[in-house]
Order: C-alpha cells, then sequence, then structure tokens
C-alpha cells in the first residue's frame, strides 16, 4: 500500500489522450473522446478538449481500453513449467490447505509479466493449483516492481476443485471430494465458534489445524469467494447448491457444461470463468462442451469472466475474447469478460475495469480493434505510469534481426 | 516405402497387385512379406462440380484474385482466376460475396486419433515408450478414427493433416498422413500417395521423460548415430540380396548353386523404416527446440547422409534461420508458444517471420486439438508480430505458413496447399479475413466434397463416440 502510494507520488504531468475511442469496459464506446490522467488516475473522460498543461497523445483511429484483467493464473508463480524449482502454484500438503497462499510466492520479478503487460494485460488474480481446496489466489498488478508485491493477508479468492482435477485428491471418487468438504466446512463453523476454547487448548482434535481453518472463517463470513473447478453440469450444480448450503459465494473456473445449467448461475449469481477456445469433449466431464457457450451464458446473464488458460500466455486474452465473439458473444459482453467482470467479480470493481473519472488509471491504448490479431497494444498505463513495453523476447528478436 | 516393395517385386519380375480387396500381398520372391503395407485407398474423383464465384480468392502461389473464381470438379481445381466465369452446365455455384476463399489448411504436427480427446490414458497411443528407438512403429495403427477432434479440424478450415508419433523417443516411428474424410479405418484416410515422415526428438523429452533412454543429450545423439549406423549395414546387406536374388534369376537352373532363390538378410522393421530415411523415400521430421541441437542434427544427417525434412516446434529457428534456409529445410513452430520448458524460454513471436525474412521456410503448426481449430489465427499472429518488428511479411507469404509450406514438409505439394489448376480441391471459403479474429470457416471442401458447412450441420460425420451424447442438439 505504501508502495502504491510511492508510486503515484511520483507522476508528475498529466497525461491528455484527445480524440480516442473509448471502449469503456462496461458496454459503452465514446468516440472522438478526450480522457486526462493525472496522479495515477483518470481525471476525466468526455467529448470536450480540455485546456491545460500535459503531455498530449494523438489518440486518432486508435482505441483506449481499460488494461485487460486475468480471471485466474498462475502469473509470478511459475516461470517455466516444467521445471519444479522455479514453481510455487502448488503445495503438496494434503487435498485442503485453505491456508496456503500464493501471494507468499509471489515473484514480480518474473519474465512473464512483462511479455503479457506488452499485450496490455495490467493486472491478474494468480492462484494455486491442486488438491481439493488449493489455497488463497491474491491480486496482481502487473507493474513489476519489487515494491508491488501482493499483500498475503488480503487475498481474493479461495480456490479449490470438485472436477476431475480433484479426482485423486478425493481418494479415487467425486464422493471422496464432497466428503472432505463437509467435514471442511463442519470443521471450520465448528471453529469458528470454539476459537477460544482453541485458543486454550480445549477442544476435540479437527481435521484441519486452526491455521487452515482460520483461512476458511472468511469465506462462511462470505468475504471471500470460493472459485471452484467444475466442469460436468451436474458438478457445476453441486457447486451452486454448496453455496446455496453453506451462504457463500461461488465462483465456477472451467465451466465446460456451464451452458447446460445458465438458468441457475444466473439465478444464483455464480459467476465463470470460461476460456473459449478451449471447449471441446476434452474430457468425460466436458462431453457437452460447445463453442458457443459464451454466448449461451451471456444471454442467459450469465456473469462471465474470459480466462487465456494459460500464464505464459495471458496475452491471449483478447484473442480468447475475439473468439467469443466468433461464436456469438456480443462483443461489448466478451471486452466486459476480460475487464469490469472480473475487476467487480474480485472486489476491485471501484478501482479498475473501467476507463471511469476517478478510477485508478490502468489503461491501454491500442492501435485498432483491441480484439484483433494485428492491432498491437502501443501503450500501456498502470497507476497512470506508462509501463515499459519491452521485454526479453523482444531483445532476443533485435539480437537476431535478419541483416539486410 | 510403397516405392520399394513396388522395386522388390519388378525385381521379381512380378506386377504390383493392384489394390482389390482380395489381392496376395505377398510375392514369392519377395525378400519379405509386407502386410502392414496395404495400398493406398483409391483417388477421390466423384464429388460433384462446384463453382465459387465473386469471392477474394488467395491462391497461396504469389497471387490473390479479388474479385475472383474458383472451379472444382472431379475432386481437383480446374480453374481459378480473377473475375467470374459463366458456370458450365450442372455446377453448382456458391456466392463467394464479401467472402474469402484460400487453400484448405494443412498441419504438419498433429496427433489427432493418436491422442485423441477425451483425453484417456487408455487411448493414448502416441508413445512407444518401451524403448529409445522404435522406427518400427506407425502412428497410422494407433490412429482412432472416432477421435472428436477430427471434425473440429476440419471446421477450422484444416483438409490435410500430418499425424506424428510422440516425443519421449529418439526415434519415435513413422508418421501418418492423412485427409480428413471421416472414415472409420485409418488407411480410408490415408492421403493417397503422400510419403510417410519420421518422428525423431532431441532435448527434453527424451531425457526427462522416457523409460530407459540416455540420460544425457550426449547419450541421445550416440543414440541416433548407432541406430543409423545401422541402417546403413541394413540397407548395405538388403541391396547385396538383391544382386545376389537378381543374378540367381538370370541363372539357368543347372547353374544355380540352390533351387532356392538366395535368402535376405532378417527383416528388421525399424532398419527397414530407417534404411528409407536414407534412400529418402520417408521424410524425417525431427522435434527440436534449441537452435544448437538444430545444428547437432543437421550435422548428423549430414554425416549418414539424409536430409532432414523438418524441424518442429523449433523455438530458436530465428537463431539459425540462415543456415535453416540455405540448407533448405523447413521449421514447423508456433506463434507465441514458450516457456513451458526449459528449452522453450527463448520462444518469441518473431520466429517465423524472421525465418521468412531469411528467404526459409516457415510454418505454424498446432501440435494440439485446440491450436489446430484457428492455425489461421495463428498464423496471423505470427505476420503481425514480424510486421510489428518492421519485416515485410505479405498475406500470401503467412498463408504459405498454414498451406503451401507444410504441404512441401510432408511431400504433397505437387498435389495440394495451393490453389493452382489441377491441384486437389482441398479448398476453404471463410465468411470474412482468414486473418480476422472474427472469421470462421463457412465451408470446407477436401477432394472437392464438401466435409463442413457452418450453415447446415447434417452435412460431415459426427463421430460415433459423439453419437446419443448427453446434451447434444441443447438437451438438458
Amino acid at each position: 500500500m505504501s508502495a502504491a502510494l510511492l508510486l503515484c507520488l511520483t507522476v508528475s504531468a498529466p497525461t491528455i489522450i484527445v480524440d480516442v475511442r473509448v471502449e469503456v469496459g462496461d458496454g459503452r464506446v465514446l468516440e472522438h473522446a478526450t480522457v486526462v490522467v493525472d496522479g495515477g488516475r483518470i481525471r476525466s473522460v468526455g467529448s470536450a478538449p480540455v485546456a491545460g498543461d500535459g503531455e498530449t497523445i494523438d489518440g486518432r483511429g486508435k482505441v483506449l481500453t481499460p488494461g485487460l484483467i486475468e480471471p485466474l493464473s498462475q502469473i509470478g508463480l511459475t516461470e517455466i513449467s516444467q521445471v519444479e524449482s522455479t514453481r510455487d502454484d502448488s503445495a503438496e500438503i494434503g487435498p485442503l490447505r485453505p491456508a496456503f497462499r500464493a501471494a507468499d510466492g509471489f515473484n514480480p520479478s518474473s519474465a512473464l509479466v512483462p511479455v503479457n503487460r506488452a499485450h496490455g494485460v495490467t493486472s491478474a488474480v494468480s492462484g494455486p493449483r491442486g488438491g481439493i481446496i488449493a489455497g488463497s489466489a491474491t491480486w496482481v498488478d502487473l507493474t513489476g516492481s519489487l515494491d508491488d508485491r501482493p499483500d498475503p493477508a488480503r487475498p481474493v479468492a479461495m480456490v479449490g476443485s470438485v472436477a476431475e482435477s480433484a479426482h485423486d485428491a478425493g481418494n479415487g471418487a467425486r464422493g471422496g471430494i464432497w466428503l472432505q468438504l463437509r467435514q471442511l466446512f463442519g470443521d471450520t463453523r465448528f471453529y469458528a465458534k470454539k476459537r477460544a476454547a482453541f485458543a486454550r487448548g480445549d477442544s476435540m482434535p479437527l481435521l484441519l489445524s486452526p491455521l487452515h481453518l482460520e483461512a476458511m472463517l472468511p469465506v462462511i463470513e462470505r468475504r471471500l469467494p470460493l472459485l471452484l473447478e467444475a466442469n460436468r453440469a451436474s458438478d457445476i450444480l453441486a457447486a451452486v447448491e454448496l453455496g446455496r448450503s453453506e451462504g457463500i459465494d461461488i465462483v465456477i473456473l472451467g465451466g465446460a457444461e456451464a451452458w447446460r445449467v445458465a438458468s441457475e448461475l444466473a439465478a444464483t449469481r455464480t459467476p465463470v470463468i470460461l476460456r473459449p477456445s478451449a471447449q471441446t469433449p476434452v474430457a468425460f466431464e466436458a462431453l457437452a462442451a460447445r463453442d458457443d457457450a459464451p454466448a449461451l451464458l451471456a444471454a442467459a446473464g450469465v456473469t462471465l469472466m474470459i480466462s487465456s488458460g494459460w500464464t505464459h500466455n495471458l496475452r491471449r486474452l483478447r484473442q480468447e475474447a475475439g473468439l467469443a465473439v466468433a461464436y456469438g458473444m456480443p462483443r461489448a459482453a466478451a471486452l466486459r469478460a476480460i475487464t469490469q467482470a472480473p475487476a467487480q467479480v474480485f472486489g476491485r470493481g471501484r478501482e479498475l475495469g473501467t476507463v471511469t473519472a476517478g478510477k485508478r488509471a490502468d489503461l491501454v491504448l491500442w492501435s485498432g480493434d483491441p480484439l484483433e490479431l494485428q492491432t498491437r497494444a502501443e501503450m500501456v498505463w498502470i497507476r497512470g505510469h506508462a509501463m515499459s513495453l519491452n521485454t526479453r523476447q523482444r531483445q532476443l528478436a533485435e539480437r537476431y534481426r535478419p541483416r539486410e | 516405402m510403397r516405392l520399394l516393395s513396388v522395386m522388390l517385386l519388378v525385381t521379381a519380375g512380378c506386377a504390383a497387385p493392384a489394390g482389390e480387396r482380395d489381392a496376395p500381398l505377398v510375392d514369392p520372391l519377395a525378400p519379405f512379406v509386407q502386410p502392414a503395407e496395404a495400398p493406398d485407398p483409391p483417388a477421390r474423383t466423384g464429388a460433384p462440380s462446384v463453382l465459387i464465384q465473386d469471392a477474394t480468392v488467395m491462391t497461396a502461389a504469389g497471387k490473390t484474385f479479388a474479385p475472383g473464381y474458383i472451379l472444382m470438379r472431379g475432386g481437383l481445381i480446374e480453374a481459378v482466376g480473377p473475375g467470374r466465369i459463366e458456370p458450365p452446365p450442372g455446377v453448382t455455384v456458391v456466392s463467394g460475396k464479401g467472402k474469402v476463399v484460400t487453400p484448405g489448411i494443412i498441419d504438419s504436427h498433429s496427433h489427432i486419433g493418436v491422442f485423441p480427446i477425451p483425453s484417456v490414458e487408455a487411448n493414448a497411443d502416441g508413445n512407444e515408450d518401451t524403448s529409445p528407438v522404435t522406427p518400427e512403429v506407425w502412428a497410422e495403427h494407433a490412429f482412432w478414427p472416432q477421435d472428436p477432434s477430427i471434425r473440429r479440424a476440419i471446421a477450422g478450415g484444416v483438409t490435410a493433416i500430418q499425424v506424428l508419433p510422440g516425443s519421449t523417443n529418439l526415434i519415435g516411428g513413422r508418421s501418418f498422413v492423412a485427409k480428413l474424410h471421416p472414415a472409420t479405418s485409418a488407411r480410408a484416410m490415408r492421403f493417397s500417395g503422400a510419403p510417410q515422415g519420421l518422428k525423431m526428438a532431441c532435448g527434453e523429452n527424451v531425457k526427462l521423460y522416457s523409460t530407459d533412454a540416455p540420460a544425457t543429450r550426449m547419450g541421445s545423439v550416440a543414440g541416433y548415430r548407432r541406430a543409423f549406423q545401422e541402417a546403413l549395414e541394413y540397407r548395405r546387406a538388403l541391396r547385396r540380396h538383391a544382386k545376389e536374388l537378381a543374378r540367381w534369376k538370370l541363372q539357368a537352373d543347372e547353374d544355380r548353386e540352390s533351387e532356392d532363390p538366395p535368402d535376405p538378410p532378417p527383416r528388421d522393421l525399424g532398419l527397414e523404416t530407417l534404411a528409407k530415411v536414407l534412400d529418402g523415400e520417408i521424410l524425417p521430421h525431427v522435434h527440436c527446440y534449441r537452435a544448437d541441437e538444430m545444428h547437432l542434427m543437421l550435422d548428423l544427417a549430414r554425416e549418414f547422409g539424409f536430409e532432414i525434412r523438418s524441424f518442429h516446434h523449433a523455438l530458436e529457428a530465428y537463431k539459425l534461420a540462415d543456415r535453416l534456409a540455405s540448407e533448405n529445410v523447413a521449421a514447423s513452430t508456433w506463434s507465441d508458444w514458450w516457456g513451458f520448458k526449459m528449452e522453450a524460454y527463448d520462444g518469441i513471436p518473431e520466429n517465423a517471420a524472421i525465418l521468412a525474412a531469411a528467404g526459409g521456410r516457415p510454418i505454424i503448426h498446432s501440435d494440439s486439438a485446440d491450436e489446430i481449430r484457428h492455425l489461421n489465427q495463428e498464423a496471423a499472429k505470427a505476420m503481425a508480430a514480424g510486421r510489428q518488428f518492421g519485416l515485410a511479411i505479405s498475406d500470401d507469404e503467412a498463408l504459405r505458413w498454414i498451406t503451401a509450406n507444410p504441404a512441401w514438409a510432408i511431400g504433397v505439394d505437387d498435389r495440394t496447399g495451393t490453389l493452382e489448376t489441377g491441384k486437389m480441391a482441398d479448398v476453404v471459403l471463410w465468411n470474412g479475413d482468414p486473418f480476422s479474429v472474427y472469421t470462421l470457416a463457412e465451408k470446407v471442401y477436401i477432394d472437392g466434397a464438401l466435409e463442413y458447412d457452418r450453415s447446415d450441420p447434417s452435412v460431415g460425420t459426427l463421430s460415433d463416440f459423439e453419437l446419443g451424447q448427453p446434451a447434444r442438439g441443447g438437451d438438458r
């Protein structure tokens, strides 16, 4: 937090982007707009020219959007997928590990940060994997600064799985997953009531240590959503039912068959994270996957977040959104699914996710349609700072640039 | 391989059996029986005639006709050109107004059928992980023609694929080149007349993920050299036998030392594959990420006298672009994959474009049942990365990365891969610019036959596996 303050204070003159098409992130589009960024914030968004000092950027023919947001990845937790020593996204300490905190392992200096930021991704949720409850996810801003580490005490979601990925952790059956979840919630509620007795060492032993049960308290107190991977329609309904019976907020990750239960998801306001390019029967839990799932979910009123599904290539977010559009999702909804929707679901909706006066100036200036493959991010701002778009990949390309 | 079997049969003074059902595959004088080498399916010539008019026609052969037309007849491209033509009688006319026609996409690197979906161990048949060197296995023999990915690949505009064994073996086996006409056997999907490829692999996958494999890259190179040395010796023995057999046949009965023809060397199915690589009949495809390893493999191929046709994955092709270009070795890569393993850490989006600028032959491949569905988009990204880097990459050039260049790599560029008169009618009609994220294939013709129609779900074949599954057709 002090780091954020420090960054804000170093901002000097305002930046004024003129004559730009603004795709706000909430579905609205403003043509020939002027956007003023000052003190790390969006000061104004309007149609009238603004008088005053500052750096003026000609936005003619260009598009300004909010910074793109990846709703779940392992950014900063993995450098090279198959090099174990560079991975901090999973600790094999049993199937239930709510006290595992992704933030503890986050590396802001990861080479993945600038590579993805150069394509307009400014924030991401970075979360753990594995088991039934993998631990807590954190919000990360992709400044790459060592002064910008996430606060482990402020997670944005508890992450788990009731999908095939947890089958082994359930000792080989979905029933094994659910019995452990029932025990976890039972123990958490028992613990919540008897914390004082536990502190005195005056209670029966529970499945997990107090450290883990403490980490579950924000979930049952509805301060932290439980993000559950679920793909089969019946698994998704079971997750929704868990939310109802425990009075907690559920977010569905994966959601291959979510379109089949779209009405339940909409009625319970259960958001879904899915990857449009991966809607195929890749597993028995996904036999009903279909390409137009994002369109069907959006039409049913489900809050949809689009994921790149790929930590090294969060930069594919906009391609994934574009694919969803190709398969019938309204374009405005697809852009919202990589900006405003994840910001709102993970508690950053007042700060981020739209180009709105007063919000933090996390912005991207694109050479054209941000979802198009040949469009590039010309400028990327986080908290009003123009970020470097140089990457190790670009430096490699330069080193081997073909001779004329 | 078919060439060699024909040669042996001719040597034996006997015509090759035709592709009839009961034709014997065993020639009494040929050294070996050839049961696995069943004949190719007959050429497909029965497709109805179709004329696409008023479309933008991107030929991948240097020309774009806007507007242009393409006439398909008898499974072949009969005419393609600018403007429009009077429809010949009996031809179905398809309007291409506002649409774009390209050659069918060819994926040089697929595991469809051998690592099918749903992804279950029981159907994972891509790695014959019993020995580091298994040139005797054929991907065709593991190909599951009911893989639901086949239909989805066609819907992505893909008309031909090379199915490769996986990468946990130094030498993984023969590839299977298929036309995507859904069928109930692999052989019926075989690309008639296409040479087979040989899958080889360098680097991490072999040393880290296979059983009984070499522990180091040193051991890997020793393993390839040992295998090819054995192949040289095997080929020598086969040639010696062919000469002895020819001499025996020319001799009068009384001059023969034996009534029986001379015995061939014991048949070795693996060395047979490698001998055909040495003879140029089977095209070697080498999975290799790092530039230094590609250099090593080029040197090794020179040592044993064969030519690597293409490197696959080749994330560091940009570091030896000049050599790949001058030695005419293709490189199949992705637009943006990187970092999934140590040897993939230096992958860059400019890779394909840098190789193209050096005069090389880049290919955008999939290696993935998801990626194969939007190879046009991947080519677009690689093209955009090159242009943003200041390299002049034309649309036609980028289109070649997914059509003409893979056709060359798998040895079928004389038959498909561009829109030119006389080539196979492997054609995609897109509902817009194929390099736009919003564009989808609308109609896909393979050998002139309509195998996919976005507006008509009855066209094409749903795999047996998907038939009757819950929620097809929107049921809850």
